[in-house]
């Protein structure tokens, strides 16, 4: 086996990168759900009007994220788990953690994150980051990024490394 | 690194997608009226035809299966199209 | 700028290659060559230097294998030549060469071939390879990775590119325009040829400025090293040494080739000796670093070498031009003594002294990129060279990388390729052919590096070794580090001639990225080390390690693998209580109207009449049929179930739900979501666990009627299960994430009366080992479906249509003989996990060990093992070899502890 001494990781809520031009933290955006199913009804249940995609443009404490044709995150609403008639729901409140990029680097920031562009839409916010798989979006001024929450320290190392080289 | 487009979500790198099986394949049923070479057939025989070829793929981060017609001389995508009712493109 | 070369103490100038400063300081012999040990010195200025490889140690980091031409000098560099038993001067091995004759093409492949390649290869390993790496130094750091994109890619800061990339941004166009060298310019800088009554740096930066103020972006000392599928191009962007370059990928619309050409060496008698040089180096050297090549210089071209020439002599060097190629006097010797050049006799009588010669034999367009797309070539008879074809819709090609070499006639043709036309093709008065000759009576040299000569080509032939990859892989011809840039094209034509057909009928070799080598820093970027796999973290982990746990990785998370010992935890879960981590347990929703029939098509066992609040053990399995994952079903209310997979397949498992679901059902009927990573899920297992459970009283009655083995209940945000994975009474409590801790907490203190212990995997791993369960992958392999694990009546009795479930039915399916689970007993220390079982005293294999340990409930070894139609062979006895050794075992059921299962309700 090719044992590793790991290092504890580090305590996320305390995250933060400074580079020049960019400061990346993370945040408890309040409850998270999943649903899948019956969009429109989820959106109608949670009281929201839209999903946003690719960048879109998410703002306030509650919002709906699109992640795929039946999938979506709903950030700033909880609900029971189970099947709710049309759609479904999952709690995700403690399954991602949050990242918040913020600073005129973020287009620097997102070349070295993968192959994606703010002049580039897609319907859904979610990508394949070096084999993270992450949603991400703008929100108000910076950039909103959710990391399975098992991953997130690896991930915080990542951006960590990733981001080394940026410059305002 | 290709390129490919998603129906759904636009043009994504090829990392975030998953080639699934040639276009065509019926599912065998039920398996006590199969015969060992149809199932066989459908286990295992794939045409991999050099040219132009129609394939299902999945995009791993929204998930969808579409069918993706591409050139395998050139590497040219020639189509898309979701299996999905309504789905987008 | 002070450096060393092999301990010579010499000095440079700010701007200078490696190269360039050795040239200044009179350092003819930079190395010796890979396989003769011959002396050698610098060919070319650029990417095509086949000679000049050395390794330099910057401020305590040595880098292996750095070519001379292309490294910037830095003050302070120790620069070594490779491939030396001594130095690049003085090398003891050189006396190989005297035995060429002995040691020609492929001698390697027939000479040790018997008894063992094995016996010489230490030997010939250490004499072999370049430079020498330092084994005590770390990783160099990591390389930045970005990505790019542009409408418009032009690969060449030479005139062709620079007016093609100043004009397509001047349409508008999103224009990026990369060039290998620090500043613009390319060959007009090399040739120091003014264009529009500038020089050609100031010409050069002009149309920078322009090009920029058009909103192009120029990266100079970028190498587009590979051109891939649909407009990706890796670029390399050269760091100060010994930074690895960082890597761009960037993805074009289109691009526009301006790579410019290879100056083609002479192939005559002893052309590999320090001195000799290109034309075009001896050019770049006077014009790009001031420093020129020789005090007396011989010019062989078959072009014209006038201007050359005088740009020679007014640096003060006399200069002699002699016509070479076809039809013109050979060269019958290249004079060479005491370590220096002095001078060459022709054909036709002439002597001539020189310390120097610049040679010249034509030019081959770098056609690199566009080959790597997939693009072809067409064969020129009128500058005998391959230029690209017009066969790569998104990729033009133009100035001297497409045979148009004039510089006026590039520069117009670049304005058209910048509106998207393809320039059309110009003819060229013909050059004077100059390929190699066949039968010459000494060595003349095809590859410098790999020290692959005429002869060795001619051997090649003789031995049918004629096809062009045959060739190369035979004499290693152009497999050195400059990849053949300047040996492929008289290596072919040596073949042409052996085989007596046209050079386009041998055809070339593919190309391949990288076009120019690329550090392994720069491909890896930062994903590397602990970054490049890393396990799940559980969010618990702080406690673990609180608690002594030693972490290990287990399916890709790193979990405690025993807090104090296996043994003391396993006995606390037979004899009191234990308090597992089991987060990582696959939580997959499944929900929708058609949620129970796709679960009764998914699972090999019956699950659609699985009522709300109770679970079943079953098997998902591949097409094939064999066993995917096993795992707990849980059906939570009517239209929603929970998949609870192995911890290791639970991405595997969601996707292949997620296929079926897409392909087999109506996806507006039934969801896959999963849930994972937002839970914690903490496992009380032992004969106290009910007793603890009342004591931490989450307010569900637990007597068996209510909440029976197999059943779940939702409580105040919890999800209590009870399952057994060891074989006693066990209780699985999922929380929320963040409400772990104080949960954990709150077991531990409460546990203290009930003997609690905390149990890592390995406890596990024997507990249920002890009862004959199964790890997916660790007791089953790539063959193993469920009835080899006893599990036969879905296969006999489940009459709807499940995944897999006709493989099940097939002559392999059937066989008697087939891998079947079983236990097996024996004495003394633990059974070797992949030793293989047989008959006694016979040789084959018909088993083996999957699993194996010292069960200390039973105070005896036990193991689970894959044996032919073990099933049916209770209380046989087999041996167990492994590594020269045999053990005597007795076959029996795989469940060691309780196989009553009375524990479980205890």
């Amino acid at each position: 086996m090719l044992d590793r001494d790991w290092p504890a990781p580090a305590d996320l809520s305390a995250f933060r990168l400074e580079l020049p031009g960019l400061t990346v933290t993370t945040i408890d955006p309040g409850a998270m759900t999943l649903v899948t199913g019956q969009l429109d009804a989820a959106l109608s249940h949670f009281g929201l009007d839209q999903t946003h995609g690719w960048p879109g443009k998410a703002s306030g404490p509650s919002y709906a994220i699109r992640t795929g044709i039946d999938r979506a995150l709903v950030v700033g609403h909880d609900l029971a788990g189970g099947w709710h008639g049309a759609f479904g729901a999952t709690k995700a409140s403690d399954a991602l953690t949050t990242f918040v990029l913020q600073g005129p680097a973020m287009s620097a920031a997102l070349l070295r994150l993968g192959e994606i562009s703010l002049t580039r839409p897609s319907v859904s916010a979610t990508f394949l980051f070096a084999g993270y798989r992450g949603v991400l979006y703008r929100h108000e001024a910076a950039l909103r990024l959710h990391v399975s929450r098992p991953l997130a320290p690896a991930f915080a190392g990542h951006l960590e490394a990733v981001l080394a080289d940026i410059t305002a | 690194m290709q390129s490919f487009p998603c129906p759904f979500c636009g043009p994504r790198p090829e990392p975030e997608f998953l080639f699934v099986t040639e276009m065509g394949k019926t599912r065998p049923e039920p398996a006590a009226e199969v015969s060992a070479p149809v199932w066989a057939a459908y286990l295992h025989d794939v045409k991999n035809i050099k040219g132009e070829v129609a394939e299902v793929w999945q995009h791993l981060p929204c998930g969808q299966l579409y069918l993706m017609r591409r050139d395998t001389t050139t590497m040219a995508v020639l189509g898309v199209q979701s299996f999905r009712k309504g789905g987008a493109a | 700028m002070n450096f060393t070369f092999d301990g010579m103490d010499l000095t440079g100038r700010p701007g200078d290659t490696i190269a360039a400063a050795l040239l200044r300081a009179q350092v003819r012999i930079v190395n010796r060559s890979f396989k003769y040990h011959r002396p050698r010195g610098l060919w070319g200025a650029w990417v095509e230097e086949p000679n000049a490889i050395l390794d330099v140690t910057l401020n305590g980091v040595r880098t292996p294998n750095c070519r001379a031409t292309t490294t910037p000098l830095a003050a302070g560099m120790a620069i070594e030549s490779v491939n030396t038993a001594l130095t690049a001067r003085r090398d003891p091995l050189a006396v190989l060469d005297r035995f060429a004759r002995f040691i020609p093409a492929a001698f390697y492949y027939k000479t040790f071939l018997w008894p063992s390649w094995h016996l010489f290869e230490p030997t010939i390993r250490k004499m072999a390879g370049l430079g020498r790496m330092d084994g005590t130094q770390d990783f160099v750091p990591a390389a930045p990775q970005r990505h790019e994109t542009a409408e418009l890619l032009v690969i060449g800061a030479g005139p062709a590119g620079l007016e093609a990339a100043l004009a397509a941004a001047r349409a508008g166009l999103d224009v990026v325009l990369i060039d290998d060298r620090d500043t613009p310019g390319g060959s007009l800088i090399d040739r120091a040829e003014r264009l529009e009554g500038q020089s050609p740096a100031d010409w050069a930066a002009a149309l920078i400025s322009a090009f920029r103020a058009a909103g192009g972006r120029y990266l100079p000392a970028t190498t587009a090293f590979g051109a891939y599928d649909h407009g990706l191009f890796l670029l390399a962007q050269r760091r100060d040494h010994p930074a690895a370059p960082a890597l761009i990928r960037l993805r074009a619309d289109r691009a526009i080739l301006a790579t410019g050409a290879i100056e083609r060496p002479l192939t005559f008698v002893d052309n590999d000796r320090p001195g000799i040089l290109s034309l075009h180096a001896g050019q770049a050297y006077l014009n790009r670093y001031g420093v020129l090549a020789g005090q007396r210089i011989a010019i062989l071209s078959t072009g014209d070498a006038q201007t050359a020439a005088a740009q020679f002599r007014a640096a003060g060097a006399a200069v002699e031009v002699i016509e070479a190629g076809e039809g013109r006097a050979e060269v019958e010797a290249v004079h060479w003594s005491a370590r220096h050049l002095r001078g060459l006799s022709l054909s036709d009588g002439r002597r001539i002294d020189c310390d120097t010669i610049l040679a010249s034999g034509g030019w081959t367009p770098a056609v690199h990129l566009h080959c790597q797309t997939g693009g072809k070539l067409d064969w020129r008879e009128d500058i005998q060279a391959f230029v690209p074809r017009a066969d790569r819709p998104q990729i033009l090609t133009i100035g001297a990388a497409a045979g148009t070499f004039a510089t006026d006639e590039a520069r117009s043709d670049a304005l058209i390729a910048a509106r998207g036309d393809r320039p059309a093709l110009r003819a060229q008065d013909p050059v004077r052919k100059a390929w190699p000759q066949l039968g010459q009576p000494r060595r003349a040299w095809v590859d410098f590096q790999n020290d692959v000569t005429v002869k060795d080509v001619e051997l090649a032939g003789r031995e049918n070794m004629r096809a062009v990859e045959h060739l190369k892989r035979y004499t290693t011809l152009g497999m050195a580090n400059d990849q053949g840039k300047i040996s492929n094209m008289p290596g072919l034509a040596t073949m042409a001639a052996i085989r007596q057909v046209p050079i386009p009928e041998i055809g070339t070799t593919t190309f391949r990225p990288p076009f120019d080598p690329v550090s392994l820093a720069t491909l890896a970027g930062p994903k590397r080390e602990a970054l490049f796999a890393p396990p799940k973290r559980l969010v618990l982990e702080p406690l673990h390690r609180a608690a002594g746990a030693l972490m290990r990785e287990y399916g890709g998370w790193l979990r405690p693998a025993v807090y104090t010992d296996v043994e003391a935890e396993v006995s606390a879960a037979r004899d009191h209580v234990t308090l597992f981590d089991g987060s990582p347990l696959g939580k997959i929703d499944v929900y929708g109207p058609d949620a129970a029939r796709f679960m009764d098509f998914i699972y090999y066992n019956t699950m659609g009449n699985l009522k709300p609040g109770r679970a079943r053990y079953g098997f998902l399995l591949t097409e094939g049929g064999i066993i995917f994952d096993d795992g707990i079903l849980f059906r939570q209310s009517e239209h929603h179930f929970s998949v609870s997979c192995s911890s290791s397949h639970v991405d595997q498992v969601a996707n292949m739900l997620d296929l079926w679901r897409q392909d087999q059902f109506d996806p507006d009927r039934v969801f896959i979501q999963d849930a994972t990573p937002h839970w914690a899920t903490l496992t009380l297992a032992g004969p106290k666990a009910r007793a603890l459970m009342a004591r931490l009283d989450f307010g569900i009655p637990l007597d068996d009627a209510s909440m029976p083995h197999l059943s779940v209940v939702q409580k105040d945000g919890m999800r209590i299960a009870r399952v057994s994975f060891t074989g006693d009474c066990s209780y699985e409590i999922s929380v929320p994430a963040r409400a772990a801790a104080a949960l954990w907490q709150r077991i531990v203190t409460t546990g203290r009366d009930f003997g609690l212990a905390l149990q890592g995997v390995e406890a596990l791993a024997i507990l249920r080992m002890e009862k004959g369960l199964i790890f997916v992958g660790k007791d089953t392999d790539g063959t193993t479906m469920p009835h080899d694990l006893g599990f036969a009546a879905p296969r006999e009795k489940k009459p709807v249509e499940f995944v897999g479930k006709r493989s099940l039915f097939t002559e392999t399916a059937s066989r008697p003989d087939r891998l079947q689970l079983v236990g097996l007993a024996c004495q003394g220390a633990p059974l070797p996990v992949g030793g293989h079982a047989t008959a006694p005293g016979q040789p084959a294999s018909q088993g083996y060990v999957t699993s194996s340990a010292h069960s200390p409930t039973l105070g005896k070894p036990i193991a689970l093992a894959l044996i032919a139609g073990g099933l049916g062979r209770m209380g046989e006895e087999v041996e167990v070899y492994h590594l020269g050794q045999r053990r005597r075992a007795t076959i029996c059921p795989g469940c060691f502890v309780d196989p009553e299962w009375e524990r479980l309700n205890a």
